[in-house]
């Protein structure tokens, strides 16, 4: 199995950035805890060992990283997976369909519960600590969650109460991500009424209200047009430098233009991680493409988690 | 997925067993205005002061509503006396126990207690509680003879009179005495039985009412006329086998209820005796009551 | 957060055309049911005054009027409860609550509540068309308190069922007639046991008597409270609450709906 502790290789001038971000994250959300970094890259999601099998199984008592049986990594099923984003990636999910991309996000997302291994997001683990670990979640799964009676801003307003903001910190965060999603057109209309673009937008309004550390994404550009596939890219990685994001997509090009690292997920098992840039991406996932068997050649797994300075 | 179906379980097993417990040391509380659901105090007295548990005995058709609310009745008791038994003979199902028990015609319920009997056909509080109370005195019935009206008096010595009949009910330790409704017009619910021992004058309305009241109370009053011993023959009976029924009469309207006689017959029947009304030629009607003369011990 | 789930709930019933239809309907209902039952108290009233301990006005009006629309809150709480999940699984907005910072539990709790307060409005129309009569004639407030807990516990009881069989499945009507039918079978038991057992049937009805809806609820009616009656509805509640937790939890470990 490749286990991985990625070394990532973020440009320095993001450092300042970050910085910056981060102190005005400090101020902009009272109501959250305020967190100590120890480091300039915060981790900020650690999945460990994640594994599930296809469909309702119980939760096996040791937690180790001890693999699950590969029989049972069906399709949509998951064995020995190990993640870990720091403030300022985007790492894109790829894989073929049935390759268990939405699962793995599922299971990030604290909507699935894994059968071995754990997730934990800003040092809460979504299984001892679920309610503050989701906190920090912003999930919009492939169909985005809405409520076609409501309006727009009445449901993101739902949304923003949801994740724990209060009062006029709520209304004001709506009327941000209303801005920053460019749905002040359609903020009164009824969800129902929406085109299918207005609609993924409002599903990543609603992941993105309370201005989450992580966002996870599941396959969301389905369905959009040229246009609204550039202001999804825009959003997605202004969402990226101040926290971090999974993406989902079984498009290279298309998680390429976001990402900067790449995950490539097989038959439920994790083939590699790297950074976004590089031919051997193309060259593994036509390999994919034409049905054969997964595996990375160029690539060897890191021991120890050191940073190259 | 055993460990959600455990949790079920279990949650399911505590649930039916907060509800056993709930049901098992149930209190109630009455909040209706007249108090319907409550037992006055003295009711409850009267049921707390019987010895020995209390056997009820309904016999009566399974009519649902009679069912449920002699059995709310009968709970209410158990407040202050748990010992109380309660069980149903359907004389459609089981005749055969109904005549043993001795019920003649209709519904009756029958309480005993230790050796002591004692039968209703009318049921509310008020009438279980008068049964009771007479159940529970230990001490020498209390039969009462009404005087002031020209009646056959258990005390003189005439002929005419029915001091033998007296002297044979003290021997068997039912004591009797003479009481004027004039000079008292309340009748005890404990006296156990009233005897009205051929009145040859009327009865003054507020006498009737005393003894309407009493009968409503649901104690015992029996009724015993004669026709005139001499001369001219009495009036006959139109309808001899009907005499007996509830609210028959021959008199016109206003001129009583014509309980008089039913009354009678079912307080002799409580007293498992019986009353007959012929009509003898030559003489008029004639009523022949039947009474056992000793105590009556219930049947084991 | 509780109150967010509440409001939300609510308010969604509130837009809901076919609500409005029912609670029309029923409505209408009421209104007839009271007034012959008001009529029939005037033509019975004047015998009744001759009985011992018989019951008032309200008695007999929270007998005659207020009782059998338990019977009837009985089928209406399900059918206002049975979109509450069954609407989530269908439009894919489960996900929503899924992986937010609130416990099954608080959603359960906040989803119900939100329905029960939308039905106690309900509730309080043939309630109030019975305290409204105080202002014409004296009133027997304590009865009238007495059935009103009936109603009230007895509603609880019943959206719960409604409820947890919604959270079981993403067809709202056979959540809807999986709780009608068991809530019917438990109006059924109390009176085909209870008579079979006081004249001496068989005996082993006689422990089903305890689950039985309409012995447990008759009392509040005749105006006297069993704590063992408030016990049952109580637990009732707690437990279909209880399982619809469970249900939901058991999802997240990948439960089909």
């Amino acid at each position: 199995m490749v286990a991985l502790n990625y070394t990532s290789s973020v440009p320095s001038d993001r450092d300042a950035l970050r910085t910056a971000t981060l102190s005005r994250i400090c101020g902009r959300h009272p109501s959250r805890p305020r967190f100590m970094p120890e480091s300039t890259s915060e981790i900020l999601l650690d999945a460990r060992g994640l594994g599930r099998g296809f469909g309702a199984q119980r939760r096996t008592p040791a937690r180790s990283a001890a693999p699950a049986n590969p029989a049972t990594a069906q399709r949509g099923g998951i064995r020995d997976l190990t993640l870990t984003l720091r403030r300022g990636d985007v790492l894109g999910l790829l894989g073929l369909n049935g390759a268990g991309k939405s699962t793995t996000v599922r299971l990030l997302a604290g909507v699935l519960t894994p059968q071995t291994g754990s997730v934990t997001i800003k040092g809460h683990s979504l299984e001892d600590n679920p309610l503050d670990a989701r906190a920090e979640i912003g999930y919009l799964p492939d169909t985005p969650p809405l409520y076609p009676d409501m309006r727009v801003e009445a449901y993101l307003l739902l949304a923003a109460r949801l994740r724990r903001l209060r009062g006029r910190t709520a209304r004001e965060a709506v009327e941000r991500i209303i801005g920053r999603c460019s749905l002040d057109t359609v903020s009164r209309s009824r969800i129902a009424t929406l085109s299918k673009g207005f609609r993924q937008r409002v599903g990543l309004a609603q992941a993105l209200v309370h201005d989450p550390e992580v966002l996870l994404l599941d396959e969301p550009g389905n369905g959009l047009d040229p246009q609204q596939t550039e202001e999804l890219r825009h959003i997605v990685s202004d969402a990226g430098q101040k926290h971090c994001v999974v993406f989902s997509t079984h498009l290279l090009h298309e998680a390429r233009s976001v990402c900067n690292r790449i995950a490539v997920l097989h038959e439920g098992a994790l083939l590699t991680e790297r950074p976004a840039a590089g031919s051997e991406l193309d060259e593994l996932f036509a390999r994919l493409a034409r049905g054969e068997p997964g595996q990375d050649s160029g690539h060897k797994p890191d021991t120890g988690g050191a940073r190259p300075s | 997925m055993s460990g959600g179906r455990r949790l079920t379980l279990l949650i399911v097993g505590i649930a039916l067993l907060a509800g056993w417990l709930g049901l098992r040391f149930s209190t109630s509380f009455d909040l209706t205005a007249n108090e319907r659901h409550s037992l006055s105090s003295a009711s409850l007295q009267a049921a707390a002061a019987l010895d020995g548990p209390l056997d009820l005995i309904a016999v009566m058709r399974p009519e649902r509503t009679q069912v449920d609310a002699l059995t709310a009745l009968v709970e209410r008791f158990r407040i202050a006396k748990p010992d109380i038994t309660l069980t149903f003979v359907n004389p459609d199902t089981d005749p055969a126990r109904a005549r043993s028990l001795g019920t003649t015609a209709g519904a009756e319920l029958i309480l005993r207690n230790a050796t002591r009997e004692q039968r209703l056909q009318n049921l509310s509080e008020r009438t279980l509680v008068g049964a009771m109370r007479r159940l529970g005195r230990e001490s020498d019935r209390d039969i009462v003879f009404i005087t002031g009206h020209d009646e056959r008096s258990p005390s003189l010595q005439t002929d005419d009179d029915w001091s033998d009949l007296a002297a044979r009910l003290a021997s068997s330790g039912l004591a009797s005495r003479e009481v004027s409704l004039v000079a008292e017009p309340h009748l005890a619910e404990s006296i156990d039985v009233v005897v009205l021992a051929a009145p040859r004058r009327p009865y003054f309305p507020g006498e009737i009412a005393s003894l309407m009241n009493y009968i409503r109370a649901g104690g015992n009053l029996l009724w015993l006329a004669e026709t005139p011993s001499k001369s001219a023959t009495g009036p006959g009976l139109e309808a001899p086998d009907r005499v007996f029924d509830p609210f028959y009469s021959t008199k016109g309207v206003g001129e009583g209820l014509g309980l008089g006689l039913s009354i009678s017959y079912g307080i002799v029947a409580g007293f498992g005796g019986t009353i007959r009304a012929d009509n003898a030629p030559g003489v008029g009607a004639v009523f022949t009551v039947l009474l056992r003369a000793a105590e009556r011990r219930a049947a084991a | 957060m509780i109150s967010t789930v509440i409001r939300h709930e609510s308010a969604m019933l509130l837009r809901s055309a076919q609500i409005w239809l029912i609670a029309a309907l029923i409505a209408a209902l009421f209104g007839y049911l009271f007034l012959t039952q008001v009529q029939a108290w005037l033509n019975v009233q004047t015998a009744l005054a001759l009985e011992d301990k018989a019951p008032g006005l309200t008695g007999f009006l929270a007998a005659r009027f207020l009782a059998p629309l338990a019977m009837l809150f009985s089928i209406i709480a399900p059918l206002f409860a049975m979109r509450a999940f069954s609407n989530e699984y269908r439009l894919a907005s489960f996900p929503l609550w899924q992986s937010s910072p609130i416990s099954s539990t608080a959603l359960v709790i906040g989803k119900y509540t939100g329905i029960l307060l939308v039905l106690l409005l309900l509730v309080l129309i043939p309630v109030g068309m019975v305290f409204a009569m105080g202002l014409f004639v004296p009133i027997d407030l304590g009865t009238l308190a007495s059935a009103t807990l009936g109603l009230i516990l007895s509603t609880a009881a019943f959206t719960a069922t409604g409820l947890y069989f919604s959270s079981l499945t993403r067809h709202a009507m056979i959540a809807v007639l999986a709780s009608l039918a068991l809530l019917l079978l438990l109006w059924l038991i109390g009176s085909a046991a209870s008579s079979a057992q006081r004249v001496g049937g068989a005996l082993p009805l006689d422990a089903l008597r305890g689950f039985s809806i309409g012995e447990r609820v008759a009392g509040f009616f005749q105006g006297f409270i069993a704590t063992g009656d408030i016990v049952f509805f109580s637990v009732m509640t707690a437990l279909f609450l209880a399982l619809t937790v469970v249900r939901l939890d058991a999802l997240r470990d990948g439960g089909t709906e």
